[in-house]
């Protein structure tokens, strides 16, 4: 495996596959830093742009894109008070009192360094452990898939917002959307409505592009714009930690991101409950009762460990654990790779240029947001009316760019509008998204299942693996319902 | 309780019933031993509509308890309820209806953008689009939402049809 890796190495050690990650990792950066843009809205808006480049090249730039953005949402989580990105909110707490106290420099080194550390740990943890799921997951038949998927989608309940009821209505409004266009097993339309376009069934980027996009540019035109006091009006310079603090916080740091590991591996869960399991971690070690560096480091840590962590289900099973992981498993399938068992056997090349696009990626971010932090801290006062008017022509481009068909942006402007009005009255939109992309699979898998046994339905309980799928799904979602009822009685539930 | 509240519940239950009649449309044609392609919409109909009308139920209920506390409350501290209401950290009437058309507004221009796209063509209403909503919708002075449009779309024009050569459309003229 190692001598692949070095192989690998020079496969995306060329000008553009550079070029693409730096690209990648500065506009993850940027995405993750402005309170309000999503590194899953990055990934969906960049990723018509990737279809002019080959596979790897692709994947590198969303990779950037995801890698940035989760290690961009400390910048204004630290500078500003807010957190750029959900997984940051923990990092707001230590992070914006020693900004305050002047300390904004090391502040954000010690962030960028954790960062970078969590990530990279979750990569070799990746490299390590995917190969060995892969392998194992090479036996499972249309019933174990089906088992699979179902414990997928009870991911549902985790990317909920403390309302699975609403998430369990949302995921299904995505399973609805999900049945429009030829029937997986003997290709008849369903739901076309008349339109002859949606015979081909709703491709997935423009839903997505409308789900995650259009109400975000719709609330910020509607909204005036406050004008929020912080800190970057002030010289800004990344400061790393020395040796010595360095050497304080190593086992903290690597702690949280075994924690952010293990959490992110587990589907529906994601940085921000890795976050602040760091933050409890951090809370534990400092000497101190007021804020301390490692209040940042461990945090950061635990949310750069999950970005690893999520990518082990989505490449060996296809399992998507949050709405970022599931934009990139669209985006792996647009590009005419199916993500499971079988990318590692036949597209061994690809995954090795992966695992190394994603170690080189982790030094680009290291060093484009440690020397270009004055660029960042700048991007945090842009008026967001020009950005969200841009990202507007951008999201139109993304979604007709896909089929060159305008019908595509109304399917936008439409998911747009349903996502809309779901935010609005506390439905999530996540589940509906995850629903989108693991329906089509469940639906093939079960019915597949059943013509291979011929109409009995043993065949979904008698599979040892399949009945360790339906166990893990009944648990997490008893867990889930549990939390929920806590958080409900304790008043913090919606 | 406002029906306003309901709108999205009200809308799932439309879609079940566009779905159930949709349902019978569709061939029963299937292999021997799998059910057909209508097997899997109507599972999800169901839970959909079950899920819904649970969720309804439990709304209700929550109301009515919040309810029954809110008068043993009034009854036992004396709080009435229009004091309660009023330090309640609720967007003022003002506020909240200008933003409620500013969102309708910013609707109806993306829409317009889209259905303009097919007749002038992508970049001439991408220009209409980026005014209106600068100008129109924001507010912002003539001066910068001039600019602001010039130099939106002049950068996207440069990236996507210069150095990616994207063809977009270009309007029935």
């Amino acid at each position: 495996m190692v001598s692949s890796i070095l192989h690998a190495f020079g496969s995306v050690l060329t000008p553009e596959l550079l070029l693409v990650m730096l690209l990648g990792s500065v506009v993850g950066i940027v995405f993750g830093s402005i309170p309000g843009l999503t590194y899953s809205m990055g990934i969906i808006l960049f990723l018509p742009m990737t279809f002019r480049l080959s596979p790897l090249a692709a994947i590198s730039l969303l990779l950037g894109v995801y890698i940035g953005g989760m290690t961009g949402g400390s910048v204004a989580a630290i500078l500003l008070g807010i957190p750029g990105t959900p997984s940051a909110a923990a990092t707001v707490f230590d992070g914006y009192p020693l900004a305050k106290k002047g300390l904004a420099g090391k502040a954000l080194g010690t962030a960028l360094v954790a960062s970078i550390f969590g990530g990279l740990l979750s990569v070799i943890t990746l490299m390590i452990v995917a190969p060995l799921i892969a392998n194992f997951a090479l036996n499972f038949g249309p019933a174990e898939i089906f088992a699979l998927v179902l414990f997928g989608l009870s991911t549902i309940c985790g990317v909920s917002a403390g309302n699975i009821l609403k998430g369990l209505v949302s995921g299904c409004i995505g399973l609805l959307v999900m049945t429009i266009g030829l029937d997986p097993v003997m290709g008849m339309p369903r739901y076309t409505f008349g339109f002859s376009r949606l015979i081909a069934g709703v491709d997935l980027l423009p839903f997505m592009i409308g789900m995650f996009a259009i109400p975000q540019i719709v609330q910020s035109f509607s909204t005036t714009e406050v004008k929020i006091e912080n800190i970057t009006s002030k010289k800004i310079k990344t400061v790393y930690p020395s040796l010595k603090e360095l050497r304080r916080m190593f086992w903290l740091t690597f702690r949280c991101a075994l924690i952010g590991i293990g959490i992110g591996s587990i589907p529906g869960t994601g940085g921000p409950v890795a976050a602040f399991l760091g933050y409890d971690q951090a809370r534990r070690t400092k000497k101190s009762e007021g804020p301390a560096l490692e209040g940042i480091a461990g945090p950061e840590a635990a949310n750069n460990g999950v970005t690893g962590g999520a990518l082990i289900p989505m490449f060996t099973l296809g399992i998507p654990g949050d709405a970022a992981t599931a934009v990139l498993l669209g985006a792996l399938m647009i590009h005419g790779l199916k993500p499971g068992p079988l990318l590692f056997s036949q597209h061994a090349d690809f995954v090795y240029g992966v695992y190394a696009a994603l170690i080189v990626i982790h030094v680009i971010v290291l060093f484009v947001q440690g020397f270009g932090i004055r660029f960042f801290v700048k991007i945090l006062n842009f008026r967001k009316c020009y950005l969200f008017s841009t990202i507007l022509v951008l999201c139109t481009i993304g979604a007709y760019a896909v089929n060159n068909n305008v019908f595509d942006i109304y399917v936008m402007f439409f998911a747009g509008l349903l996502a809309f009005f779901m935010t609005k009255y506390d439905y999530p939109v996540a589940p509906a998204v995850l629903a989108l992309v693991l329906g089509p699979v469940m639906e093939d898998s079960f019915r597949r299942a059943l013509i291979l046994s011929q109409g009995s339905f043993n065949i979904f309980v008698t599979s040892p693996i399949s009945l360790v799928f339906y166990s893990l799904t009944v648990l997490i979602l008893i867990g889930q319902i549990r939390r929920s009822a806590k958080n409900a009685g304790s008043g913090t539930g919606k | 309780m406002k029906i306003k509240n309901h709108s999205v519940a009200i809308l799932a239950l439309i879609v079940c019933g566009v779905w159930l009649l949709y349902s019978a449309k569709i061939s029963d044609s299937t292999m021997p031993g799998a059910p057909g392609p209508k097997f899997f919409p109507y599972i999800i109909i169901s839970l959909l509509a079950f899920l819904t009308i649970l969720n309804e139920i439990l709304s209700w209920r929550r109301l009515l308890q919040k309810k029954k506390m809110k008068t043993a409350g009034s009854v036992r501290g004396g709080v009435s309820e229009q004091e309660d209401c009023a330090h309640s950290p609720v967007q003022s009437f003002g506020e909240e209806a200008a933003d409620r058309k500013k969102t309708f507004l910013s609707f109806v221009l993306i829409f317009f953008y889209i259905a303009g796209i097919d007749v002038i063509g992508f970049y001439p209403a991408a220009v209409l689009a980026l005014f209106l909503a600068l100008k129109g919708i924001m507010r912002i002075n003539w001066l910068k939402s001039l600019s602001g449009t010039a130099i939106i779309s002049g950068s996207v024009f440069i990236i996507f049809s210069l150095v990616f050569q994207l063809p977009l459309p270009r309007g029935i003229f």
